[in-house]
């Protein structure tokens, strides 16, 4: 079986147009975790304590998967991580969520803050409700996906990560965007791509208004496997022929928020 | 005021009051280091006040290993990168401040190698100054900073750097978010670049930005002022006047030799590898430096003799007086004439 076909069978989510053009989420598989996890409540822990302890959490001699229960939705939670771990959230947590992590596969079951998975350099991130503001902001590698909606600014400043949302984004996505992927499942709000010099949005719904200096470029062949694979690492199943592809009109050229408006 | 002269020059320092029980001829070991402490009591000390920032390896070229061993023995940190001391002998090298500008991403390894951090809110080259995006509120910060705190495990003093004319919304943001330690920065795209200039703004900057921390609750907030000062006179009354740390990266380029650059050889030679320009010598030691930087320190120790303090911390603006009441009016010192 090629990578891709893996991956495309582990998908858990769909995209599915109902009559009233929403999306809605369907769950396809249960979560596979890769071994027993160890489960640790946090509940009533600060957020430093709840760093220190996955900090120093063994993936040889603790095991490498861990589920956090009651998260209690502290800010800046586990930041830093830089540990080949696997976490499962359970519960919402608060704003600088995987600050920098750098390694961790983290799947959240509830909802994050803003600023989640900020500077994420490698690893993965799921967030199964709904993100806040500037989700994946200056993540240079990884990938972010959140399955519900995602607030303003989200992708700012990426540069090099990929961000899947799958519902709907806020204002100002791909804000400053230097390099990497972000893709849209649905609708977004205004100035998409504002001072955006590089990497590729691709937006499956409509936009409020696109960035000066942004423009529709045609999806090729390599946009339509690379989409594909991205969806499919998100855990969700799509058609990527039925994106568009969004990149800054030449390269290094800074965009700024005008609105040439245009819901596609 | 002529233009030439800068309100530094208006100022002087003079003793302060005799401590009382000191007995006669007692001779106190002068204290001239600073240290920045973290929440947890880590202490990043620094072997003076001064430190340098905005020396890159490639400004400086053959003379960089130089500098870091030089700030290296003093105790001086230096703001770099991880990749711009790569290079650098592991015996060279000083305590590291890390930065991350505006729109630029937190790098685990620069956060957690440093030995302490700055959030810088302008652009590299010095340009743009204001919150990043995702700072809306001094709560966010607080959040921020609280996260990078726990990311290196609450050992590694955390910094934000502002532009000299700091506004008191603005500080009070800083304060609120628990920082270890404030840079008031002479932004790079302002037009104001005569020195005397300079050191106007400078003590402006820094007396305010001291006011407004005592009025936040945080008078003891170390202040490091990064403005190009070349007068060894001038820093020591910014010290006085609030500045915890100043940087000496102006003196020590104003000090650098000036280096020849490689000639290449126009004549054609029989060899190939004759005609190539050599590489330029590695610069292993800057007297001139050393004796800029001897100087400073024997300067400020002699201030502080003349004062009758002990502890440069001590060294604070009731030691200062202006020479004229509108000099004193605006740096908020009293007058000589009182």
């Amino acid at each position: 079986m090629s990578p891709f076909a893996r991956a495309k069978a582990g998908a858990r989510y769909a995209f599915s147009r109902e009559r009233t053009a929403t999306i809605t989420i369907r769950r396809l598989l249960p979560i596979k975790m890769s071994s027993q996890p160890h489960s640790i409540s946090l509940a009533g822990c600060s957020a430093a304590e709840i760093s220190k302890r996955l900090r120093e959490w063994d993936p040889v001699s603790d095991g490498s998967s861990v589920s956090v229960i009651d998260a209690n939705s502290p800010h800046g939670f586990a930041p830093g991580l830089n540990q080949p771990l696997v976490i499962n959230v359970v519960g919402d947590i608060g704003d600088f969520a995987f600050l920098m992590n750098a390694g961790a596969e983290v799947e959240i079951s509830g909802n994050v803050g803003s600023c989640a998975g900020h500077s994420l350099s490698s690893g993965y991130v799921l967030v199964n409700g709904n993100a806040g503001d500037c989700f994946g902001a200056y993540a240079t590698g990884g990938v972010l996906a959140c399955i519900g909606k995602a607030g303003a600014r989200c992708g700012l400043a990426l540069a090099g990560g990929e961000v899947v949302v799958r519902s709907e984004a806020g204002d100002e996505a791909a804000l400053g965007m230097v390099d990497g992927t972000l893709i849209l499942g649905n609708s977004v709000g205004e100035h998409l791509g504002a001072g955006m010099r590089g990497g590729t949005i691709y937006l499956r719904g409509s936009y409020k208004s696109l960035a000066a200096g942004v423009r529709e470029f045609r999806l090729k062949e390599s946009d339509t496997m690379r989409l594909s694979l991205l969806l499919a690492r998100a855990g969700i199943r799509a058609a990527a022929k039925e994106f568009r592809v969004y990149r800054a009109s030449s390269p290094g050229s800074i965009g700024s928020r005008g609105s040439t408006g245009g819901a596609a | 005021m002529s233009a030439s002269r800068s309100i530094l020059d208006d100022v002087v320092v003079t003793p302060v009051a005799l401590m009382p029980g000191l007995p006669a001829g007692y001779s106190p070991v002068m204290v001239t280091a600073i240290q920045i402490v973290t929440p947890t009591g880590r202490k990043l000390q620094f072997g003076a006040p001064f430190f340098v920032r905005g020396l890159a390896e490639s400004h400086m070229r053959t003379g960089w290993f130089a500098v870091c061993g030089i700030l290296r023995s003093a105790g001086l940190p230096l703001f770099a990168t991880v990749q711009e001391l790569q290079s650098v002998p592991a015996a060279n090298i000083p305590a590291r401040v890390a930065q991350r500008f505006l729109g630029q991403p937190l790098v685990h390894d620069e956060v957690t190698t440093a030995d302490a951090y700055e959030l810088v809110n302008c652009s590299a080259n010095g340009v743009g100054w204001g919150w990043p995006y995702e700072i809306a509120s001094s709560r966010d910060l607080k959040v921020l900073v609280g996260a990078i705190r726990d990311a290196t495990a609450s050992e590694t003093p955390i910094g934000l750097s502002l532009p000299l004319n700091v506004k008191a919304a603005d500080m009070r943001t800083c304060i609120e978010s628990s920082i270890d330690f404030l840079t008031l920065t002479h932004c790079s795209e302002s037009l104001i670049s005569a020195p005397d200039k300079i050191a106007n703004l400078a003590a402006h900057g820094i007396s305010s930005a001291r006011r407004l921390c005592s009025q936040f609750g945080r008078p003891d907030l170390p202040l490091l002022l990064d403005a190009p000062i070349f007068d060894i006179d001038h820093v020591i009354k910014l010290l006085a006047m609030g500045a915890s740390a100043i940087n000496l990266a102006a003196i020590i380029q104003a000090a650098m030799p000036v280096e020849e650059t490689p000639r290449h050889e126009s004549k054609l030679t029989d060899s190939l590898l004759g005609s190539l320009p050599t590489a330029p010598k590695v610069v292993r030691e800057l007297p001139h430096v050393e004796r800029k930087l001897t100087e400073l320190i024997r300067r400020l120790t002699e201030t502080l003799q003349f004062t009758g303090l002990v502890d440069v911390a001590d060294l604070k603006s009731d030691c200062l007086r202006g020479l004229n009441a509108v000099v004193a009016d605006q740096l908020g010192i009293a007058s000589i004439a009182v």
